[in-house]
């Protein structure tokens, strides 16, 4: 089942520093309790942006100039900790639609990939460069060539990777696994019967 | 496929556990060593003596945290020990089918002398009652051990880590872990909330109490361990002794019910997660440990050695 074809994301950006950013930081486990993912994107890193009485505290989220921010920039391992989807569709439900990062946890990757948001890795001193772009004019458009693997913000071209079996998916269209897992239903039968496991 | 393929790090545990060390400690003490991020592309394949003499239950509390270890996955592989787990289970296959079923897993397990991406051996002995001091499962170390400082991180990274993981926690850099007051302790979760877990508690907290001002809460994983426990009269052990016994559920792990902290209370948990708010207040804090570490700081108020507390002779 072929879904739309992600090979390019543009839009502003928002820089969240530190490494180890954690699935609880993303979306605290408290919210968790919906049943469908709507409203999830207004409880994004909710503890990091709002005191205990519910007023804000100062977060690159809560600046008007980045409002609308599609692209996320952050550390080492973002998305650590859970395996629910709840993260990345905090995310998506917020607007973002791609993180670029220097690495990523691996179901937060996988579950942000299966929601067609992709997760693009790039140098620590890239990141800063487009964060410093981004600080110096908030409206920056950043663009994200997922098939070529490349940023381009304020002029400059910086080469990103983004995993081959997910850019594959993602620029194909093909980042529904359970869509893909019904429709190659009889490959997948035709797989089995030849695996020695399988057939025992 | 959005799924590639998995590389297979072999993690070997040889040799004999020390007294008072448990299933817990050895994921925790694994991932103090691989690091949170340590299993980012691999699945992780747990090996040797330690894991073939382990129960499936304490197969379960380590293969739970491979995630905290970066894992996709984590397994051990199927033997006798997993067949006689599964056999005559309600919705195990019987008869013929049984056969079938066992000569089909067994076909599943890795080939001796398979090739692996990676293969880790640990001594057994070298593993100690392990507890996190930080706000990820990766900041751990030995109960016997301190705090780290950061002005002797290696890198600029390590130092920011430790500084926010103690800003957050509230502890002093050089400080013994041990004796750091708590104020709530959680005996539970899918980590360690099984009747195997309950059972080894009961034993050490009979004619004990929970310290004045802690509140210690025994929740058992599923329904199934719940009944069990309440037909064993495990139950009523941990009353006797001061805890609130819960219907099952994840209560405290995550803090989806009304069991949350409450400001910057400390817990001390047998979950799998020490994540800022994770526990359901904002400033919460979380020190992971074994159920049996739980039951030590719930008896003492504060962060214990559950071998000193409890008398467990080291060999």
């Amino acid at each position: 089942m072929a879904l739309e074809k992600i090979t390019r994301i543009a839009g502003r950006a928002v820089h969240i520093p530190g490494n180890d950013i954690d699935t609880d930081r993303i979306i605290p486990a408290r919210f968790m309790k919906c049943v469908t993912f709507d409203g999830l994107g207004e409880y994004l890193f909710y503890d990091m942006r709002r005191n205990a009485d519910g007023s804000e505290k100062p977060h690159p989220l809560n600046d008007p100039a980045h409002k609308g921010a599609a692209i996320l920039l952050s550390g080492v391992n973002f998305g650590c900790g859970s395996s629910r989807e709840h993260a990345p569709q905090a995310l998506q439900k917020h607007g973002i639609r791609a993180v670029i990062a220097e690495g990523f946890a691996e179901i937060f990757l996988g579950n942000s990939t299966t929601l067609g948001m992709p997760c693009v890795s790039a140098s620590r001193g890239d990141i800063e460069r487009i964060a410093a772009a981004v600080k110096a004019d908030p409206a920056t458009e950043v663009v994200i060539d997922v098939a070529n693997q490349t940023v381009s913000f304020a002029g400059q071209t910086i080469a990103v990777s983004v995993r081959d079996s997910a850019r594959d998916a993602l620029v194909n269209g093909r980042w529904d696994p359970i869509g893909e897992l019904i429709e190659g239903a009889g490959n997948a039968a035709k797989v089995a019967s030849q695996l020695r496991y399988m057939s025992a | 496929m959005a799924l590639g393929k998995l590389k297979v790090r072999r993690i070997e545990v040889n040799g004999r556990l020390s007294p008072g060390v448990y299933a817990k400690d050895v994921i925790l003490h694994i991932i103090c060593t691989l690091g949170v991020n340590g299993g980012t592309g691999y699945a992780y394949e747990y090996a040797g003596d330690v894991f073939d003499r382990f129960s499936m239950e304490e197969r379960m509390t380590v293969c739970n945290m491979s995630i905290e270890g970066g894992a996709r996955v984590g397994y051990v592989n199927p033997d006798e020990t997993t067949f006689a787990y599964l056999k005559g289970r309600p919705y195990s296959p019987k008869g013929a089918e049984w056969d079938a079923a066992v000569a089909r897993w067994r076909a599943v397990a890795s080939d001796t002398g398979c090739a692996y991406d990676d293969v880790v051996r640990i001594d057994a002995a070298d593993i100690a009652p392990t507890v996190t001091w930080g706000i990820n499962p990766g900041q751990g170390l030995p109960i016997t051990g301190t705090v780290p400082d950061p002005a002797r991180a290696k890198t600029p990274d390590e130092k920011a880590s430790i500084e926010e993981a103690l800003a957050y926690m509230k502890l002093r850099p050089g400080a013994p872990i041990k004796g750091t007051r708590i104020d709530v302790a959680f005996l539970g979760s899918c980590t360690n909330g099984r009747l195997s877990d309950f059972q080894e508690v009961a034993r050490f907290i009979k004619g004990r109490r929970v310290a004045p001002g802690v509140k210690a809460i025994a929740v058992p994983g599923s329904q199934a361990v719940g009944l069990l426990c309440a037909e064993l009269g495990i139950d009523k052990v941990f009353r006797d002794a001061g805890f609130e016994w819960r219907s099952a559920g994840c209560s405290m792990c995550l803090a989806m019910n009304p069991d949350k902290l409450v400001g910057d209370q400390l817990c001390a948990s047998s979950s799998n997660r020490n994540f800022k708010g994770r526990q359901g207040s904002p400033t919460g804090r979380t020190i992971l440990m074994s159920p049996i570490m739980v039951a030590a700081a719930a008896v003492t108020g504060s962060v214990a050695d559950a071998r000193e507390v409890f008398g467990v002779s080291a060999n």
